[in-house]
């Protein structure tokens, strides 16, 4: 289901509109925490104040967990999230880099425009200094390039990194954060000298510490499969589908929505191998191997409900496996050439048609004339076969971007 | 009319909610925050423009000049319009509004706002050699899981400790 | 002023854990229980082990193993009736996830199905495998190729024909304009342009 842009569930010229709305929550929890003070966030590296460290952490881990779990649910695609990629030395150089200005500026980006904009001027020198530090990276940017560009891993996880399961490494992280939470409080409470009775009456934070536990060991715990299920099609009304035959479309369906030309709202999904499919398909179809069927390219053709997905392959069986596996993920408009390609040959091109009725009524009239049509137009050209030359890679229709920019 | 200006949000809520935001952010649009990812947006752009021919010598500037959406019209650069849009809201109403020069107990105005433009120097350096700053890398990058914000995170805290110790003259009284 | 922020977190927390959970639970007895995922369901497609091709099937009845295997008959009791293979039993395709016939099926290791057309037995492969069948052959073929060609008649050309196959040179019937074909080789036109066709009423 989410992300919601991206699967097209919002329309994506909301997406400005919507970084603005997040934007809004970002900057006024900022200034709520206290990131526009510069002494608070520097107190991280003295001790007397570890307010980044909670604030950061326990959003981590809530943004993780909550990643998770709605991963299970459904809710989300984690595939389809934007995972920055490792370039593992300039990682660290930035990150290095990066922890030289925390501590020289008091600020680090998101909070210097929250300290400037209430007034803080030196976190508008900082924000000012950015400027400065973004433009000699960029003057320099031919010295800095093998570092840079150097050492990509690619868009990996540190559960793969470290060869974990990714709820082992959630459910640890957890337990790491939480135990940081109160050695860090110890420590600020020994470097500050803070009374004993204000220690005492600090509220304890066990019940929402016992959620994230109790959410990792569940994430940890529950079987890994089935998940997302909830939107998927019983068995049970598939087997009814297929034993109505309601899942078939026929020939002259099909071959009159070619001749329709452009103005066809069904579009015919060859499932077939790539080498088939440049041999020959039918005029307009877009190639989907079966073995190819999830990717998350095809999500958009699959779920755009003004069109009708018709599947084929050369006999139906490849074509039917494909509509099975579809139909399960839960789409909808989607039939399966009933014979496929031999059998649309058969019907159009080789068989009479002889109605079954001794005498001929006007559907029978009807389809006689119907096949002749189809016939001529298809042997003399006029729907022309379409070739996919070995270089150009096979259409997509609609190609869903992946955000590329993510980060800061 | 002044009023006391209202404490801070208890962290751990802070967190919470931060936490919720970032995960909006992901539900919505499937990326996390960012801000210094806006701040390159307004270099490149601002120096593209006012000298073309400095920007089309260096491949940095590259983007501007690539098709595609124009750099200003970028969700980053939106973002952070939001940021600054809600802390303005959020500070307002916590009464925290007022011009001020924050400073360690032992230096001077100027030398604090020397040092806040040298940091932010290093850190705009330092967050394209990281694809981005804290929020951007280390704290999405920790909540997508990745590498990088792993990397990132350890080596911006780790580097930040080492380094406390000669900057204590700016902090500490 | 923290108490009540305190509340407030705990609160937050108890909602959002609280209402993630609730759907968890309700998920679970809403979402339809299939004990494989997609993904390997289409591993399951993938598997080519999964077929009997005509030369298995004359190999299993010419060694007599045959009746080791439940075969059976996804054809509607009628056709089931008229003939069908030796020792098959019937489990009409419609009342294949009936309990009764899972109940049957169950256990059994060594299931090969048939049916009317390919496709269809292949099919039910796939829902069995949802349920946590394993295992489960399908025969290539639709049974009365299957009769004919093999049962009855074995050409050794058909060993390993299946349905899935081009029966035609397909574009044999698809004229093209030799112009056409050579703008299509520059790798320009995507989807065809065709004409309207006035189709006729009645």
């Amino acid at each position: 289901m989410g992300p919601l842009i991206p699967q097209g569930f919002i329309n994506p010229d909301l997406n400005l509109f919507f970084a603005f709305v997040i934007g809004l929550g970002f900057g006024s929890v900022l200034e709520q925490a206290g990131f526009s003070s510069s002494r608070k966030l520097a107190g991280l590296f003295y001790g007397y104040d570890f307010i980044v460290l909670r604030v950061f952490f326990t959003a981590a881990i809530t943004a993780m967990t909550g990643l998770l779990l709605f991963s299970y649910l459904g809710w989300i695609d984690y595939s389809m999230l934007y995972v920055n990629p490792t370039y593992f030395w300039s990682a660290i150089v930035g990150g290095v880099i990066m922890g030289l200005g925390f501590i020289m500026g008091g600020f680090c980006p998101g909070t210097s425009v929250v300290g400037a904009v209430i007034g803080k001027i030196d976190a508008l020198f900082f924000f000012f200094g950015m400027f400065i530090g973004i433009f000699l990276f960029g003057h320099f940017y031919d010295s800095f390039e093998s570092i840079y560009l150097g050492h990509n891993l690619g868009n990996i996880f540190v559960f793969d990194s470290l060869g974990m399961s990714r709820e082992w490494f959630a459910f640890m992280l957890i337990l790491v954060a939480l135990i940081a939470f109160l050695i860090t409080q110890r420590i600020e409470d020994i470097v500050n000298d803070t009374p004993a009775t204000v220690r005492q009456s600090r509220p304890s934070h066990f019940f929402p510490s016992f959620i994230l536990i109790f959410s990792g060991l569940l994430l940890l715990l529950l079987p890994s499969q089935p998940r997302n299920s909830w939107y998927e099609t019983d068995a049970k009304t598939i087997l009814s589908e297929v034993a109505n035959k309601n899942h078939y479309t026929d020939a002259d369906e099909i071959a009159f929505s070619i001749m329709q030309g452009k103005n066809y709202t069904v579009l015919l999904v060859d499932v077939r191998d790539p080498e088939s499919f440049q041999r020959f398909t039918l005029p307009g179809a877009i190639n989907i191997p079966l073995n190819d069927i999830f990717d998350y390219n095809w999500e958009s053709i699959f779920d755009n409900h003004n069109q009708k997905v018709v599947l084929f392959s050369h006999s139906e069986t490849q074509a039917s496996e494909a509509w099975l596996l579809l139909r399960r993920k839960g789409y909808k408009e989607m039939k399966v050439l009933e014979g496929g390609l031999n059998n649309f040959m058969n019907t159009i091109f080789i068989e009479e048609f002889i109605p079954e009725r001794k005498r001929p009524d006007c559907i029978d009239m009807h389809t006689a004339r119907f096949r002749t049509e189809a016939k001529e137009y298809f042997t003399t050209g006029k729907a022309i076969k379409k070739i996919e030359s070995p270089q150009i890679p096979v259409i997509k229709i609609v190609e869903i971007e992946k955000p590329i920019s993510g980060g800061c | 009319m002044k009023t006391k200006p209202t404490s801070y949000m208890n962290s751990y809520l802070a967190g919470f909610l931060l936490g919720l935001v970032l995960l909006s952010a992901f539900v919505v649009t499937g990326r996390g925050l960012g801000a210094s990812g806006a701040v390159k947006s307004v270099v490149i752009s601002s120096v593209a423009s006012v000298a073309p021919e400095y920007a089309k010598a260096h491949p940095f500037y590259d983007d501007f000049f690539n098709e595609g959406p124009a750099p200003m019209k970028n969700w980053l650069v939106y973002l952070t319009l939001g940021v600054i849009a809600g802390s303005f809201f959020s500070g307002a109403m916590s009464g925290r509004l007022g011009f001020k020069v924050e400073r360690g107990p032992r230096i001077s105005s100027t030398t604090r706002l020397i040092f806040a433009t040298l940091g932010g120097l290093f850190f705009g350096l330092g967050s394209q050699f990281g694809r981005g700053c804290t929020s951007g890398t280390a704290l999405t990058g920790m909540a997508i899981l990745s590498t990088a914000g792993f990397l990132t995170m350890m080596a911006i805290f780790g580097a930040g400790y080492v380094f406390a110790y000669f900057f204590r003259k700016l902090w500490l009284s | 002023m923290k108490d009540t922020q305190y509340k407030l977190l705990n609160t937050g927390a108890f909602l959002f854990a609280g209402i993630v959970f609730l759907v968890m639970i309700f998920q679970y007895f809403v979402g339809p229980k299939y004990k494989v995922s997609s993904a390997e369901m289409l591993e399951q497609v993938e598997n080519q082990q999964r077929w009997v091709m005509p030369a298995d099937l004359l190999s299993l009845v010419e060694s007599n193993r045959l009746q080791d295997y439940l075969l059976v008959d996804l054809r509607n009791e009628e056709e089931y009736n008229r003939g069908t293979m030796p020792g098959a039993v019937n489990i009409s395709f419609d009342k294949l996830l009936d309990s009764e016939s899972l109940k049957q099926l169950r256990g059994r290791k060594d299931i090969i199905l048939f049916s009317g057309t390919e496709s269809q037995a292949s099919l039910a492969s796939l829902l069995l495998a949802g349920k946590g069948f394993k295992n489960v052959l399908v025969m290539a073929n639709d049974f009365s190729f299957i009769k004919e060609s093999v049962l009855e008649k074995y050409k050794s050309s058909n060993a390993f024909t299946h349905s899935e196959k081009a029966q035609y040179d397909y574009p044999r019937f698809f004229k093209t304009s030799p112009i056409e074909a050579k703008q299509s080789n520059a790798s320009k036109p995507k989807i065809i342009e065709t004409k309207m066709i006035v189709s006729g009423g009645c």
